[in-house]
C-alpha cells in the first residue's frame, strides 16, 4: 500500500504544467486581479459560525447602513416637500391635496415672507386664491355650502391677517401701511366685481338649481365687509408720500408685465391687445404724473394713487386670466384716452352729432306737435352743449359733453321711430366734415343747423 | 473548511499571499484538475477560475487562513459544476478511452520482475483512474495524488471520514480488479503472439 501511494504519488507528478502554460495563467490571474482590485478593507464582512451566533450576547452590534438609509430619506424628503406641493398647487377643495397646499405650501410661504409689506402682499394673494377656487368649483357645479362656507372663513381670516398686518405696519410706516390698504382693497373690489359679475352669468346659469340666486353670496359678503372696514381706514388716511406710491407703482409695473409676457394668450388675441393698450395708460398716467409733481405734489400723487390701483387691477385680473375672461376688461380697468384719441373721438363723435341732426331736419315736417316739441328740446340741449365745447379748453371735457349730445340725439331719433316715421328713407350719405380742430368747426356747423332751425 | 475566518489584521498583503498560493498550488491543482476531467485546457481553465472566484472572495472582505483546503474546495465545486454541465460527453469520452494504452502495458509489462511488478501497479493504477466512477477517483486522487488526509477529504466532499474511508477502499479494490484484468489480457496477447 504505502509502495502503491508512492509510485501513484510519483506517476502522477509528471502530470504538470507547462512552463509556457503556467506563465500564461499566471498572467491571466494577475490579469483579473488588476481589472478586480481588492476594495478598501474598511468593513470587513464578518462569518458567523452557528456557534457564535448562539452564544448570548448582551452587546450585538447592528450596523446601521447609514448612507442607504439617508439616501432613502433624502429621496422621501425631496418626494414630500418638493413634489407633493407642486401636485397640490393646482389642487380645488375636495381634493386629497388641498390641505397641503392650504395648511402647508401657503403657510410655510407665509412664514418665510418676513415683511409685513411682503405678508400682506401674499396674503391678498390668498384672498385671490381661494376666490379664484370658488370659482371654479361653482362653475363645475361642486360648490357645496359646506365647501363655501369653509372658503368664506379661509378668505375672512386671510383679510383679518392682512388687516392686523397693516395695524401693525401703520405704527412704523403710515404711508406704508394706507398702500397696503389701497392694494387690498382694490384687490377686494376686483375679487368681489368679479365673483357677482361672473356669477351672474356663468354661474347662475351652471347653478340654476340653487334657490338662493347668487351662490357665491356668503363670500361675497365677507369680501364686501371687510371692503367697506378698509375702505373707510383708506379715506381717512393722508395720501402717501409720492416717492413711496411711485415704488409701489414701479413693482406693480414690472410685476404686470412679467405676467402679460407669461400669459398663454395669442400676440393678436384681442385681450392681449386691451390689456396691452392699458398699460401703456399706465406708463403714459405715470409721465403725467411725474410732470404734474413741480406743480401739484397733491394731485401729483392722487393720479399716481389712481395707477396705482390700475396696476393692481392688472395684476390680480392677469394672475387669474382664465377665471377673469368673464369680467369685460373695460369694466375694471377702462382705457385712458390720449389728447390724440380724444380728439380723433371728438372729430367722429361730432361728425356723428351732424348726421343725426340732418336725419332730424329731414323728416321734421312729418312731426306732430308734440313729436316736434321733443325733438326740439333734445336740439336745443345739443345747442348748448356744442357752445360749451366750442369754450371749452380740455377735450377730455368737451368729448365728454359731444358723447352727451350724442346720445340725447339718438334717444330724439329713437322717439321719432317709435311714431312711425321712417327715418331710413331719409339717411344721408356719411360724411366726414373737414374738420381738423373740432371744437371750432362744432361751433361753426351749430350755427349754421342754428340758422336753418330758425328758418323753419 | 476552517481557514476562512474574519481578519483582525487588515494590514497584511492580500496579493501577495494569494501570488504566494497561486506559485504554491498552481501545478497540484492542475494536477487534480486534468486527472478529473481528462482535458489539459479545461484543466487550465478550471484552475484559473479558482483562482480568480477566492480572488473575489478575497476582494468581499474575507480573509482566507490557510489557502490548500480552500482552493481544493472551490476546485472541487467547479469540478462538479463541470460534469454536471457535460455529463455526456464525459462518459464518451470515457468509453473511448478504453484499450488506448495496450500498447504502453505490453511495453511495462516487458519489464522485470519484482521491482518492475512494484513499479508497474503503481503506473498502471494511475493510468486507470480514469475508468474509476468519480465517486471513486475523486477521494483517490484526493488522497494519494494530492496526499491529503482522510479527516481533510471529509471536510472537503462533505461526507463523514467513514464514507471516505470506504470510498477509498473500494476505489482500490476496482484498480486491482482492473489491473488484474489488464494483466490477464496481456497474457492472453502474449501467448497468442507467440
Amino acid at each position: 500500500m504505502k509502495r502503491f501511494s508512492e509510485q501513484l504519488h510519483t506517476k502522477a507528478n509528471t502530470v504538470k504544467l507547462q512552463a509556457d502554460e503556467r506563465r500564461e495563467l499566471r498572467a491571466r490571474v494577475v490579469t483579473y486581479m488588476e481589472y478586480h482590485p481588492l476594495q478598501v478593507p474598511a468593513v470587513m464582512k464578518s462569518v458567523k459560525s452557528p456557534v457564535q451566533m448562539a452564544a448570548f450576547s448582551p452587546f450585538n452590534m447592528v450596523q446601521i447602513p447609514f448612507s442607504i438609509v439617508l439616501k432613502w430619506s433624502a429621496a422621501a424628503a425631496a418626494f414630500l416637500l418638493v413634489v407633493v406641493p407642486v401636485l397640490a398647487e393646482r389642487s380645488i377643495p375636495g381634493d386629497n391635496l388641498y390641505a397641503v397646499k392650504v395648511r402647508f405650501s401657503e403657510e410655510v410661504r407665509s412664514t418665510l415672507t418676513l415683511t409685513s409689506y411682503g405678508k400682506v402682499e401674499w396674503e391678498t394673494e390668498r384672498i385671490s386664491r381661494r376666490i379664484a377656487e370658488v370659482r371654479l368649483l361653482a362653475n363645475e357645479g361642486k360648490l357645496t355650502n359646506e365647501v363655501e362656507a369653509e372658503i368664506a372663513a379661509a378668505v375672512k381670516e386671510h383679510t383679518e391677517i392682512v388687516q392686523h398686518e397693516i395695524d401693525v405696519m401703520r405704527e412704523d410706516d403710515v404711508d406704508q401701511a394706507t398702500l397696503a390698504s389701497i392694494q387690498l382693497t382694490t384687490t377686494l373690489e376686483l375679487q368681489s366685481a368679479s365673483l357677482q359679475e361672473g356669477g351672474n352669468t356663468t354661474l347662475a346659469l351652471a347653478m340654476n338649481d340653487v334657490a338662493s340666486g347668487n351662490p357665491v353670496q356668503m363670500v361675497v359678503d365677507v369680501i364686501n365687509e371687510s371692503l367697506s372696514a378698509n375702505e373707510s381706514q383708506v379715506e381717512a388716511a393722508a395720501i402717501p408720500a409720492y416717492d413711496k406710491i411711485m415704488a409701489r407703482v414701479e413693482i406693480n409695473t414690472t410685476r404686470a408685465y412679467e405676467l402679460l409676457n407669461s400669459l398663454s394668450i395669442e400676440p393678436e388675441d384681442k385681450l392681449r391687445q386691451d390689456l396691452n393698450r392699458r398699460l401703456e395708460d399706465v406708463n403714459r398716467s405715470i409721465e403725467k404724473s411725474k410732470s404734474m409733481r413741480g406743480e401739484n405734489e397733491v394731485l401729483a400723487s392722487e393720479q399716481l394713487v389712481e395707477v396705482l390701483q390700475s396696476t393692481q387691477k392688472l395684476v390680480v385680473y392677469m394672475s387669474d386670466i382664465e377665471a377673469n375672461r368673464a369680467i369685460v376688461l373695460e369694466t375694471v380697468v377702462p382705457i385712458i384716452w390720449t389728447e390724440e384719441e380724444q380728439k380723433q373721438e371728438l372729430v367722429r363723435a361730432s361728425s356723428e352729432i351732424h348726421r343725426k341732426q340732418e336725419i332730424l331736419k329731414t323728416v321734421m315736417p312729418k312731426f306732430s306737435i308734440n313729436l316736434s316739441e321733443k325733438v326740439a328740446y333734445s336740439l336745443e340741449i345739443v345747442l348748448n352743449n356744442e357752445s360749451l365745447i366750442a369754450s371749452s379748453t380740455e377735450v377730455a371735457k368737451a368729448l365728454n359733453l359731444a358723447k352727451e349730445s350724442d346720445n340725447v340725439l339718438t334717444d330724439a331719433l329713437l322717439l321719432v321711430e317709435a311714431s312711425g316715421i321712417d327715418i331710413t328713407t331719409a339717411v344721408i350719405p356719411e360724411e366726414l366734415p373737414q374738420a381738423t380742430t373740432t371744437p371750432e368747426v362744432l361751433s361753426e356747423e351749430s350755427d349754421v343747423e342754428n340758422e336753418a332751425e330758425v328758418s323753419e | 473548511m476552517a481557514g476562512v475566518r474574519k481578519t483582525h489584521d487588515i494590514e497584511e498583503n492580500h496579493e501577495e499571499r494569494f501570488l504566494k498560493a497561486f506559485d504554491e498550488f498552481n501545478d497540484a491543482l492542475f494536477r487534480h484538475a486534468f486527472l478529473r476531467v481528462s482535458n489539459r485546457e479545461k484543466a487550465v481553465d478550471l484552475v484559473h477560475d479558482t483562482f480568480t472566484k477566492v480572488w473575489a472572495y478575497l476582494r468581499n472582505g474575507y480573509e482566507i487562513d490557510t489557502f490548500r483546503p480552500f482552493l481544493y474546495k472551490v476546485l472541487n465545486n467547479l469540478i462538479i459544476d463541470e460534469y454536471r454541465r457535460r455529463k455526456e460527453s464525459s462518459l464518451d469520452a470515457l468509453f473511448e478511452m478504453d484499450g488506448v494504452d495496450e500498447g504502453s502495458f505490453n511495453e511495462l509489462s516487458e519489464s522485470t520482475a519484482e521491482a518492475l511488478a512494484a513499479t508497474i501497479d503503481g503506473r498502471k493504477a494511475f493510468e486507470l483512474l480514469e475508468e474509476l466512477p468519480d465517486q471513486y477517483k475523486e477521494v483517490i486522487i484526493l488522497r494519494f495524488v494530492d496526499q491529503l488526509g482522510p479527516r481533510e477529504i471529509s471536510e472537503l466532499i462533505e461526507e463523514s471520514e467513514n464514507v471516505v474511508s470506504v470510498r477509498i477502499h473500494r476505489g482500490l479494490k476496482m484498480l486491482r480488479q482492473k489491473i488484474e484484468g489488464q494483466d490477464e489480457q496481456a497474457e492472453k496477447n502474449r501467448t497468442k503472439k507467440k
